[in-house]
This record gives C-alpha cells, sequence and structure tokens, in this order.
C-alpha cells in the first residue's frame, strides 16, 4: 500500500521523455530548421535515427495530434504536458510517403507503443533532413522544468532522454 | 471580435506557421483566443491544438478573439500572418 502511494506521488511532479527510437542524440539548436533549433514551438533534443520504428515517448499518455502524412504525433501526458515528435525536416511535404502511421487520435500509449515505421533510407532522399525532434510545447509546460538527461551520443529507443520535473 | 481568413501557405497550419501564430497569441494572457475550422474549435495558444485542426493550403479558417482590446489582438494576429505569407 505505502509502495503503492509513493509511486502515485513520483508520478505527479516527474514526467520521464524515453528516446521514440535508436540514434544519436543532438541538441535542438543544431537542427537545420529555425522552427526547432530558436525552439518556436518548444523546448527538447533531436535524434538523427538509425532505424525505422518509432515508439512513444512517454509510458503513459494519449495520442492528441497525428497527422494523415504520418510525419508528426502529439502526445499528452497524464499530467498535462505534451510531447511532439516531428520525424524529420519539411517532411509534412512528403505527403505521408515513406511513413506508416501505427495510432490514431484517441489511442492510449505506453512505453511498447509503436507509433510509426518510417523508412528512413528513402525519406533521407527527398527530404532535407531525417533528424526527429521530441519537443515539449512551451505552452503545455505548466509548472514544469526539463532536466536533460542525455544531450549527445547514440542512444536506444526506449531510454530516458530528458525529464519534467516540478 | 471574430474575422474569416484564407490560409495560403502551401503546407496549411503547419509547424512553423502554426508555431508563428501560437507565439503571438502568447503574448496576450488576458486574452481566450480560438480558430475555428470545419465546426472544430481549437486554443491558438497551443501548438498542438491549432496542428491538431489540419488546416491545409486554401482552407479558410475563423479567428475569434475574446476580453479586453480585442481589436488590437486580432489585428497583431492578421499582421504576423500577412508577414509570413500565411493570408
Amino acid at each position: 500500500m505505502f509502495k503503492f502511494f509513493k509511486k502515485e506521488k513520483e508520478n505527479k511532479n516527474e514526467i520521464v521523455i524515453l528516446s521514440p527510437v535508436n540514434g544519436t542524440v543532438k541538441p535542438l539548436e543544431k537542427v537545420e530548421d529555425e522552427v526547432f533549433s530558436q525552439k518556436m514551438m518548444g523546448d527538447g533534443v533531436a535524434i538523427t535515427p538509425s532505424d525505422n520504428d518509432f515508439f512513444s515517448p512517454l509510458s503513459n499518455g494519449e495520442v492528441k495530434v497525428a497527422f494523415g502524412t504520418g510525419h508528426a504525433y502529439g502526445i499528452e501526458s497524464t499530467q498535462g504536458p505534451q510531447v511532439l515528435i516531428h520525424i524529420g525536416i519539411d517532411t509534412v511535404n512528403l505527403k505521408g510517403e515513406g511513413f506508416d502511421a501505427k495510432v490514431k487520435v484517441g489511442s492510449k500509449v505506453s512505453s511498447s507503443t509503436q507509433i510509426a515505421v518510417a523508412n528512413i533510407k528513402e525519406i533521407k532522399k527527398k527530404a532535407p533532413s531525417i533528424d526527429t525532434m521530441v519537443i515539449i510545447p512551451t505552452e503545455s509546460i505548466g509548472e514544469f522544468k526539463i532536466e536533460f538527461i542525455k544531450e549527445s551520443g547514440e542512444v536506444k529507443v526506449g531510454e530516458p532522454i530528458f525529464k519534467l520535473v516540478k | 471580435m471574430n474575422k474569416k481568413l484564407k490560409i495560403i501557405d502551401p503546407v496549411g497550419l503547419h509547424a512553423r506557421p502554426a508555431s508563428l501564430m501560437v507565439q503571438k497569441a502568447n503574448a496576450f494572457p488576458s486574452n481566450e483566443i480560438k480558430v475555428v475550422f470545419n465546426s472544430k474549435e481549437a486554443n491558438l495558444k497551443s501548438i498542438m491544438s491549432v496542428m491538431a485542426l489540419g488546416v491545409k493550403n486554401n482552407d479558410e479558417i475563423e479567428i475569434v478573439v475574446e476580453g479586453d482590446n480585442a481589436e488590437t489582438v486580432l489585428n497583431e494576429l492578421e499582421t504576423v500572418m500577412k508577414e509570413n505569407k500565411l493570408i
């Protein structure tokens, strides 16, 4: 019983953001698109993916945005803050080519939920970059603050990359 | 205060155009600002809310501003949209 309450309390004040894909982490500032590098949408990190399978960055959330084009997903945590996953730069122009969405709006997700399959090799040929942004929209962050865990180097899917704490 | 506007940005209200509008909207903390499209309503202060509308090129949206100085707020939003060729 005690353990149960303790767990609830921790969850309320801390949200761990997991890497959605295997790859290499880099700071958002190094992304070649000012929307992301200037943090116009919010803060977070970028990952250069090394494979095609993308999973939920949250262990408990709900899909709020899933584009028909399959390249961007918005997931809301039970605590309020949202996470935006944007696969590649200018990939909206591919109109879905190379992307296979695995979730839709309203889908409940856990860390084992696959959100998309993206054909990295194909997308790389047609888009300026395959860098995938993991962002907390500024207006959704509320009282939470970002604490970075991993800002560079190789990362495995499901590995914590940063957390939100208050 | 409300106004209908036609979006001419080629990708519609996606990442860049949407964040420009959301940034501007958040400069007015005391006003409630909404976008209405396809009988769905979005909070213009939330990027996810706006992107979820799926507004595309040539779609008509309606911006609704509540609160003090609504006209000024609406004008400023329209200016930022014009400057960035969204309308």
